[in-house]
């Protein structure tokens, strides 16, 4: 069969996009190492939120063997923990956010990485991940939420763990009891 | 152009020159002008507000608005841009084309389409009001939930706030009336011989873009009309917990999506025509274009959860998502390619029009590509919520909004009579692409910049810069054009039937601009090509007659696709004669109505943003009390008093004076229900009355619109206009209801449905009303039948007996409701001590407001039921013609009693 040149260029383009495309999916998938939000965050009562067991101190909390929870209220206009102290968290090991919102759906995005999720009401979004480079990472609110939605920033330092361990001024107590963390 | 005038003043059209011509007429051209420069008036309402975003942009946290001010931007900006601007653009190149190309002398509503303009343009100047009633909406152009719920705005803002969602309500309506109009006139009134798919491109993607508007924008009515009594009356439907903010998502993007492809498709109709034209080349694979547009349209239906990636819906359920999404690009790149290919083979002139057309391929094809990254799971978390997204729906909204432009190029000789500059039409394309490029791509670049916040890192500033010039350029481009057009018109060359060699379509075989009936005769492809019927000769035996069309050379509409409609076409015969007889008889082209019931709407709705809850309903009670005396008023007025016209009359009075009693009781005295009125009260209270009067007028108005005697109506033959239209609007409406019926449903599992009437539901919510009401509502029903039985068999007496029974049997529906509701407002029982309110939970809301729709259908039956009342009593209906207007009325009726019969278990018995 004769194929002309067109069309083969025309191929040509179309199988390196199409590849590009997946390679950039599978990338997205495994390499940037970030599990998805699915449905298995579970809902908290957004009226009264501490009323869960998981957010009536929301901070970080040891969940495991090299295995960090990280809860975060997001309200407007702020994150707790994250906008007034910085997230403390230690890098190379399995870090899950658990985020929800008591009043308006909030955006829960850190710039430069791959985790980024909307924070509905009653929702709790959970995302895990792994931080590999020490350094500070910016949070930032992407959904509208009101007149100071444009102040709604946090912060996430990641640091060694051996410095994790030294610091004593974390943003909640590492070995709470009251945590009660499923994974 | 005397002769045209002269012409024009046999229909009692004033002269273009006068403002009077423009307030009355009905004429699908004048509309379609009307449309687009009122739609140029909204792009530059948002294209200043994009001036202020970008140059608040112009460094990282800029200050120029503040930070409302900037939210307030953006939303208005993006709400003007996509309703305002894009899609009545769109829709005044196709009301000024759609029945040239087809063969009609007009739409097969004139007046629905003028109510259909100036309805929308009422909603753009009720938009731009509220930006001085506090503030405009500021929650983003898609009003996500449940921040633009009350409990979440400002009390200085809340009147603005509902003022803009008010507006969205308005402008929806005028959509669903234009949609409804445009499918009627698509499948009744074209030419002899013209076969759906042999319509020119542009027809059929405007054929296709209604059928989307239809159905989507009837998703977005219910999730407005929710909103708004959210607002107006207190409802918890998205400040509910449990799925208020997710109902909303489901709500808005089942309309979002297809709205993608309703702004786009016009688009790719114009882009169609243009290349064929301008490389003379007829386009490749013209049958697969077509049915990939179509693929699209019902496709575009099952991706909107794409949007919603972040959410936490199961993974399952979104790779579904994924692949619908992903899938639906395929359809594209087929019609990508039929476009190129057609540019390929043929010999292409670069003409203004042109460039523009292709420019929009190109910025199709990027926008495109990238949206495909943006419909996989895993890469949202990468794209969601920065200037990837932005960029992206920029370049394809923009995309086709250039396609457009090239549309009014490519008709403006049409138009106009004038040819535009073509030296200007190249300057102003050059800054536009430039501008275009200079202002979106580099947010690609800097995709990583955060959207809807105004700080970005610092090294990203020289990219924002450079955007920000571009935008000043991009919105200078069309200055030159805006100064092209008013030069052109006083001092353009004179332009031909046919400026452009190969251009085919039906358009281009009347003169420019085309006489007011369009047409020299009856328009027909029965012969393969574009001829047109004289009537005398049809008359004699319904011969063919072909008469050589000036200007063009071929006379298909499309150049060639027609040839094998020969088959499927009708033949003129004898019995045509006496049906061209009545061509001749005369069509109105000018009424004032559709202007002054839109001007109504708007004060109506200006009064409602700022009413508060306790006096909502009163204006509504006095104005139809008002309309009801006003109907036997002008029933004897215009055709001579009887008994039932004092009898209407003081049925009316009744209803005012029991309002203004029931109101008095209320408020403690009349007095001081008089001095707790807000002015909003009495804005409402005068536009309701204004509307009142004007629909009464718009109803006993003469208004003559001749069906076309010879036109090709697959697959409606047997169906007329009015009842063709009639069955269009209820499928709109069965999408209101449905969605209606699917929000409660949601709600209910998201509760847990056995849970719900624990919860939510007093004891006093009993079967025994509904019960009732269904047994009045079928025999209301039983009784218009029989209503339009004794019309065909012309007995006036029984015709105005069972109309009466069907009136008292509605209004005894509405009492026994009217009785429910009291008596459960005013509950003290257990949980509900201070009564089960709209307020009180989900439950109530949506028991309330979903049979309170349903309701005020049933109100808006019962007035048309009085207003044939007193028709009826003067002998109108009676016969098997005149009967039609008894059996539309009766299918309205049937369809509210057939969703009775969905509400009545659903909000009852389970």
């Amino acid at each position: 069969m004769e194929i002309h040149r067109f069309e083969k260029l025309w191929l040509a383009a179309s199988l390196v996009l199409i590849l590009g495309f997946v390679a950039t999916v599978v990338y997205g998938a495994v390499g940037a190492g970030v599990a998805m939000v699915n449905d298995d965050g579970g809902t908290v009562d957004p009226g009264d939120i501490t009323a869960s067991e998981n957010f009536r101190e929301p901070g970080v909390y040891e969940a495991g063997d090299g295995e960090y929870a990280v809860y975060v209220e997001a309200r407007q206009f702020s994150f707790r923990p994250g906008s007034s102290q910085p997230i403390e968290v230690p890098a190379d090991t399995r870090v899950t956010f658990y985020v929800t919102s008591p009043d308006v759906t909030h955006g829960f995005s850190v710039v430069g990485t791959n985790i980024n999720t909307m924070v509905v009401p009653g929702q709790v979004a959970r995302i895990t991940t792994v931080f590999e480079e020490p350094g500070t990472y910016h949070i930032v609110c992407h959904e509208y939420c009101g007149a100071a939605h444009h102040n709604m920033q946090g912060q996430i330092r990641v640091v060694d763990q051996s410095q994790f361990d030294a610091s004593a001024t974390g943003p909640a107590a590492i070995d709470d009891p009251a945590a009660e963390v499923s994974d | 152009m005397t002769e045209h005038a002269d012409h024009d003043h046999e229909h009692h059209l004033p002269p273009k020159s006068s403002v009077k011509r423009w307030l009355v007429t009905t004429n699908h051209k004048d509309i379609g002008v009307l449309y687009i420069i009122t739609s140029l008036f909204f792009l530059v309402a948002g294209g200043i507000l994009a001036m202020m975003i970008r140059a608040q942009l112009w460094t990282p946290g800029g200050t120029l608005l503040g930070g409302q001010g900037y939210n307030q931007a953006v939303t208005s900006h993006g709400l003007l841009m996509v309703f305002w601007f894009i899609s009545p653009f769109a829709f005044g190149l196709a009301n000024y084309l759609v029945p040239l190309q087809i063969g009609a002398d007009d739409l097969a509503f004139p007046r629905l389409n003028a109510m259909s303009y100036w309805v929308y343009l009422f909603s753009g100047l009720l938009f731009l009001t509220s930006f001085f009633l506090g503030s405009s909406l500021a929650g983003g152009w898609t009003i996500y939930q449940p921040l633009n719920v009350p409990a979440f705005i400002p009390e200085v803002n809340q009147v603005g706030s509902l003022a803009t969602i008010f507006a969205l309500m308005l402008f929806v309506a005028a959509v669903t009336m234009g949609s409804v109009n445009f499918l009627t006139t698509f499948y009744r009134m074209r030419a002899e011989g013209l076969r759906v798919r042999d319509m020119p491109l542009f027809s059929v993607s405007i054929l296709l873009t209604v059928w989307m508007m239809l159905f989507a924008f009837a998703a977005l009515l219910a999730a407005v009309i929710l909103l708004s009594f959210d607002h107006l009356l207190g409802s918890v439907w998205f400040s509910t917990a449990e799925g208020g903010s997710l109902l909303w998502a489901h709500l808005f993007w089942f309309f979002g999506h297809p709205e993608v492809y309703i702004v786009f498709f016009p688009a790719l109709g114009v882009m169609a025509e243009v290349f064929q034209t301008f490389s003379g080349k007829r386009i490749v694979g013209r049958k697969w274009f077509v049915i990939a547009m179509a693929l699209v349209a019902i496709q575009s239906f099952v991706v909107w959860m794409h949007h919603m990636f972040l959410t936490a819906i199961n993974l399952p359920i979104k790779t579904i998502f994924m692949a619908t999404t992903i899938g639906i690009s395929l359809p594209f790149d087929l019609m990508v390619f039929a476009l190129i290919y057609t540019l390929a083979k043929g010999k292409i002139r670069f003409k203004t029009p042109f460039l523009f057309s292709f420019g929009a391929l190109l910025l199709f094809i990027l926008g495109g590509i990238t949206g495909v990254f943006l419909g996989a799971v895993v890469l949202d978390y990468q794209f969601r919520g920065t200037y990837w997204v932005v960029a992206h729906f920029h370049y394809v909204m923009f995309g086709g909004g250039t396609a457009l432009i090239g549309g009014l190029y490519y008709w403006y000789p049409k138009m106009t009579g004038k040819m535009y500059d073509e030296f200007l039409g190249k300057v102003h394309f050059a800054m536009f692409f430039v501008g275009f490029n200079l202002l979106y791509f580099p947010m690609f670049v800097v995709w990583e910049t955060p959207r809807r916040v105004f700080d970005y890192a610092a090294e990203f500033t020289m990219w924002h810069r450079l955007a920000t010039v571009g935008a000043f350029l991009f919105a200078a481009s069309f200055l030159v054009m805006i100064y092209n057009m008013f030069k052109s018109l006083h001092s353009g060359e004179e332009a031909p039937d046919n400026p452009w060699e190969y251009a085919s379509a039906g358009e281009w075989a009347v003169p420019s601009p085309p006489p007011l009936e369009n047409y020299p005769g009856v328009p027909s492809y029965a012969g393969g090509k574009l001829s047109f019927l004289t009537r005398s000769e049809a008359a004699d035996g319904g011969t063919v007659v072909e008469q050589e069309v000036a200007g063009t050379e071929q006379t298909a509409p499309d150049g060639g696709a027609i040839a094998h409609a020969g088959a499927a076409a009708t033949t003129p015969t004898t019995d045509y004669a006496e049906e061209l007889a009545l061509e001749d008889e005369h069509a109105d082209h000018a009424s004032i109505w559709p202007f002054a019931i839109s001007a109504s709407a708007f004060v109506t709705f200006l009064g409602l943003s700022g009413i508060s809850k306790a006096y909502f309903i009163w204006p509504f009670v006095f104005a139809t009390g008002f309309m009801v005396a006003y109907f036997g008023i002008e029933g004897g007025r215009r055709e001579g008093f009887g008994w039932i016209h004092p009898v209407v009359m003081a049925l009316g009075g009744a209803i005012a004076a029991g309002g203004a009693y029931l109101l008095a009781i209320d408020k403690g005295g009349l007095g001081a229900a008089i001095d707790g009125a807000s002015v909003y009260f009495w804005l409402t209270t005068v536009g309701a009355f204004m509307g009142a009067a004007t629909l009464t007028q718009l109803g006993f108005e003469e208004f003559n619109v001749p069906e076309p005697a010879i036109a090709e109506q697959w697959p409606f033959e047997a169906v007329s206009n009015v009842k063709l239209g009639m069955w269009m609007f209820l499928g709109s409406d069965v999408i209101l209801f449905g969605a209606f019926i699917g929000s409660y449903i949601f709600m209910r599992v998201g509760h847990g449905w056995t849970d719900w009437h624990h919860d939510f539901i007093p004891e006093a919510h009993v079967v025994l009303p509904g019960l009732i009401n269904t047994y009045l509502l079928l025999a209301s029903s039983f009784a218009v039948v029989l209503a339009l039985v004794a019309a065909r068999q012309q007995n006036r007496r029984r015709l105005l007996g069972y109309l009466i029974t069907t009136f008292l049997l509605g209004v005894g529906f509405l009492i026994n409701k009217a009785v429910e509701w009291e008596h459960l407002f005013h509950l003290h029982e257990g949980a509900f001590a201070d009564g089960w309110t709209f307020t009180t939970n989900i439950a109530s809301s949506s028991f309330y407001i979903t049979t309170g729709l349903h309701g005020a259908h049933v109100a808006v039956g019962l007035l048309i039921t009085l207003y044939l009342i007193v028709r009826a009593y003067n002998g109108a209906y009676l016969g098997e013609e005149e009967a039609d207007t008894i059996e539309h009325f009766g299918l309205y009726w049937h369809f509210v009693d057939i969703v009775w019969l969905f509400l009545f278990p659903l909000f009852y018995i389970l």
